[in-house]
């Protein structure tokens, strides 16, 4: 059979229904993932919280936190109904490749319980290694009271070590850290830490990572 | 030429990688780990194969003068569906490549075949074209994966035989130009007397 012609007929007739039945086949795999996805994202969400606060019972209640006219997603685990046992926040800074998302764990006493790592996207070999849980890196953040440490790195006069020439994800990972904690603390209704909460210089420099 | 010959052609005389040399940009970007890079080829294989079929199969309704849109059109739909399940039921594999699977709709081999070689083929033989060059895409980016992966993080599909970190450098974009460069000379001096 022969090529259509491309008469102005023919070509609107054909791009129509080619977009209609693209359009259509989307539709349906879009209803048909829907809820999967959603699903997904809830269970990671939900991982992440498990791994950043002492055990609780039931499911963790949501709310958010209002701070510098940004929305910070505040878990509250809670033990019973009424003993809260740690907050799970999530926060986000600007790393080396993008932006770092976390899940910063608080104790009830105000203690970083753990921290997590829900998206990044670092140098891998490099800053990527913020996200092996069993780093000195990470580790150090368990058992820190930001009331009584510095987070910043060593480098900007602060208690926290750097990974190894990723200084800018370090930077970036404890400015996070630092983030969600003064969510912690509008969320328990106290003034955020003024002394250690300005933002340390992310991407200036250059010549580390 | 046979479907088998057709699908060799792809892998061998035609690599879209070493010999064709498109799609330069998920070639060198998602290849920091064998798997990834397998992630990635495997995905376009998909998208390229399907594609290459409808494609041929309507290719003869649709007038020459909105063929390009109508094409991208066709493939931007695959790929999108391709996400959508990917984001569903394979979420790990979907974030290391995430931003790179929308990508594929630009990526040059998908629009490419679907102007040389699907627009005047059968649909059987344009899915075999599809498959072939998909392999030889998939084989290339495991194998460029891989040795970015033993030389720049000591590891062999994941697995950390070195107890240590490797050579950085091949991590970072310019290691992948350095393999890649490397890896095209060699494939192009192996296959140098067979046509």
């Amino acid at each position: 059979m022969a090529k259509m012609e491309s008469s102005l007929k023919n070509m609107l007739l054909s791009l129509g229904v080619i977009c209609l039945v693209c359009a259509g086949l989307l539709a349906i795999v879009n209803a048909a993932t829907e809820k999967k996805i959603a699903r997904v994202m809830a269970d990671k969400t939900a991982r992440a919280i498990a791994q950043v606060v002492p055990a609780f019972d039931g499911a963790p209640l949501d709310t958010t936190v209002v701070l510098d006219g940004r929305e910070f997603a505040v878990h509250k685990a809670m033990e019973g109904d009424s003993v809260v046992v740690g907050y799970a926040i999530e926060s986000s800074t600007a790393g080396f490749g993008g932006p770092i998302n976390l899940m910063v764990g608080f104790s009830a006493d105000g203690e970083i319980y753990s921290t997590a790592v829900i998206s990044h996207s670092e140098t891998p070999g490099l800053g990527a290694k913020m996200t092996d849980e069993t780093s000195r890196f990470r580790t150090q953040f368990q058992g820190m009271n930001p009331a009584e440490s510095t987070l910043a790195v060593t480098k900007d006069g602060g208690d926290v070590d750097a990974i190894t020439a990723s200084t800018i994800t370090s930077r970036a990972f404890t400015a996070a850290v630092q983030q969600a904690y003064n969510v912690y603390l509008t969320a328990k209704g106290e003034e955020p830490d003024a002394v250690s909460a300005a933002t340390p210089q992310v991407g200036e420099g250059g010549s580390d990572e | 030429m046979s479907k088998w010959d057709l699908i060799k052609k792809g892998i061998i005389k035609d690599n879209p990688t070493f010999v064709l040399v498109l799609g330069m940009c998920p070639t060198l970007g998602t290849t920091t780990s064998a798997l990834n890079g397998m992630g990635m080829g495997l995905a376009t294989l998909v998208v390229l194969t399907l594609s290459n079929i409808v494609i041929s199969a309507v290719a003869k309704y649709i007038p020459d003068k909105v063929r390009i849109p109508s094409y991208i059109v066709i493939i931007s739909a695959f790929v999108t569906m391709i996400q959508l399940l990917m984001q569903a039921y394979l979420p790990s594999l979907y974030e290391t490549l995430g931003l790179f699977i929308p990508l594929i709709v630009v990526n040059c081999i998908v629009l490419g075949r679907a102007e040389a070689f699907a627009n005047k083929n059968s649909v059987a033989d344009s899915a075999c074209d599809g498959l072939g060059i998909g392999l030889g895409f998939t084989l290339s980016l495991t194998v460029i994966g891989l040795i970015r992966e033993i030389l720049g993080s000591g590891s062999f599909f994941g697995w950390n035989f070195l107890g240590a970190d490797g050579i950085l450098v091949f991590v970072l974009a310019p290691g992948a130009f350095l393999v890649l460069g490397l890896l095209m000379a060699l494939f192009n001096k192996l296959t140098a007397g067979r046509n």
